[in-house]
């Protein structure tokens, strides 16, 4: 039941011109940022071939391409998410996905998967990306797995937070607002703690971007993923009992 | 009646699970601060210690330590903590400690010191002075502190293996116009047929 509901959401965003012109928005935006650091990259290798230990093409090209590409997902998830169970309540349809035999946790989780599964493919096509840069060089293929992998898990957090504000909200706006505060809380919550030599543990392991930094760098930590698989059941089990809740007072 | 006393002992219910289910996640997030499991994927392993540094370090039982005179807030300080850790995944006693140059100053001029930055390591009664930390440096100091100096020549750090990109102007401009006019434009296209076609319906 779950995949069926979310290859419904899934379709749903594909029928509509929305995630259509989301994709070429973003297609243009990353692809300038792209090529800018492409440029870059070409304008001074010849001085970074001279130095010790100086950062190579995924360095200076694919991580902050994806470094980018994350700071846009905080922007676009919550235009992406704010309607995923809010109007279905706005127009009266959650009653007839809750008389439907459906757990609760069947409609969260499709919801989820099908929303997520939008996101994933903006992901593939920032992924598609840095294979262009065979052409004219080689890539460090361990580390742009690693990128990879750090933006399909903070996509996949970002898209939880996005679904919870969304069953708690009222309004599509107030879901959206909201899922931005707290995304963006977390993102910066490490920022002062940057130049910190004795950081504060708590901040910085509670901070989205500590984490998806550090599995940028391709030295991949238990506590990283670990990190972010928790953040992703702790706002979907919010999710479902929200909605339990809901249904409960229907 | 009835029906409010259901829905009360369902939400009841609910509620517990969702506690217990969030206790797990705080104990299952306890439990990996405490066990910790690291693996490198970067093909050059530049986040990793050289063979050699290890090889290294593994003559030095003793513990070593480090005193760097950097002043308070340089990002300097956040790489060298990088760095030590990388050697304390080999060796858990080797300590670091910051001192600021401006705070101690006649500990600094004593030690007649040209640059506000400098390094001092320490093993057992032997220090030497760095101007410069970086794996190279230290293991290349650290190596003079052991009786391998037979053993280890040289040490070579891990490098980037991609640091070349042979583009062309041609092919930069073939993927600009690729990236930012063909590609949206298919996407903008297909919007608008869908669109179309919704409506048509």
């Amino acid at each position: 039941m779950i995949l069926t509901i979310a290859a419904q959401e899934f379709k749903s965003h594909f029928i509509s011109p929305l995630a259509w012109i989301l994709m070429a928005v973003l297609q243009i935006i990353l692809g300038y940022l792209f090529l800018t650091q492409v440029e870059t990259f070409t304008l001074m290798q010849d001085k970074l071939l001279n130095i010790t230990g100086a950062p190579g093409l995924t360095d200076v090209i694919i991580t902050p391409l994806f470094s980018n590409a994350g700071v846009i997902f905080l922007l676009v998830t919550p235009l992406l998410t704010m309607r995923v169970i809010c109007d279905e309540r706005r127009n009266k349809t959650l009653c007839l996905l809750f008389s439907a035999p459906v757990t609760n946790s069947d409609i969260i989780l499709g919801k989820y998967l099908g929303t997520l599964g939008l996101m994933w493919v903006i992901v593939i096509l920032v992924g598609l990306m840095p294979f262009t840069l065979l052409l004219g060089g080689d890539i460090d293929t361990g580390k742009f797995f690693a990128n990879g992998m750090a933006l399909i898990l903070l996509v996949a957090a970002f898209a939880s937070t996005g679904i919870l504000m969304s069953t708690l909200a009222e309004h599509p706006t107030v879901a959206a607002i909201s899922t931005f505060g707290i995304l963006i809380v977390l993102w910066l919550l490490n920022i002062n703690q940057t130049m910190s030599d004795k950081p504060n543990e708590l901040i910085q392991g509670l901070s989205l971007l500590y984490h998806y930094q550090n599995i940028q760098t391709g030295l991949i930590d238990s506590r990283d993923i670990i990190y972010f698989l928790l953040y992703i059941c702790t706002f979907i089990v919010l999710s479902i009992y929200c909605l339990a809740n809901q249904r409960l007072q229907k | 009646m009835i029906i409010h006393s259901i829905h009360q002992r369902i939400s009841f219910k609910n509620s517990l699970a969702t506690i217990l289910i969030l206790l797990l996640i705080a104990l299952t997030s306890w439990i990996s601060n405490k066990y910790i499991y690291q693996v490198d994927i970067s093909n050059s392993s530049t986040n990793s210690l050289t063979l050699e540094s290890q090889k290294v370090i593994k003559y030095l039982p003793e513990s070593i330590d480090i005193t760097a005179f950097i002043e308070k807030g340089q990002s300097l300080r956040i790489q060298i903590i990088k760095l030590i850790n990388l050697y304390k995944i080999h060796k858990k006693n080797i300590s670091l400690n910051f001192i600021d140059p401006e705070e101690y100053s006649d500990q600094v001029d004593a030690d007649n010191k040209s640059t506000k930055i400098v390094f001092f390591v320490n093993y057992q009664n032997h220090t030497k002075k760095l101007n410069y930390l970086d794996e190279h440096s230290l293991t290349q100091a650290l190596i003079e502190f052991t009786n391998a100096n037979d053993k280890i020549k040289e040490v070579t750090i891990n490098e980037s293996e991609d640091r070349v990109l042979n583009f062309s102007e041609k092919q930069i401009f073939a993927l600009n116009l690729f990236y930012l006019l063909l590609l949206p434009s298919v996407f903008i296209i297909l919007g608008l047929i869908i669109r179309q076609h919704r409506k048509s319906k």
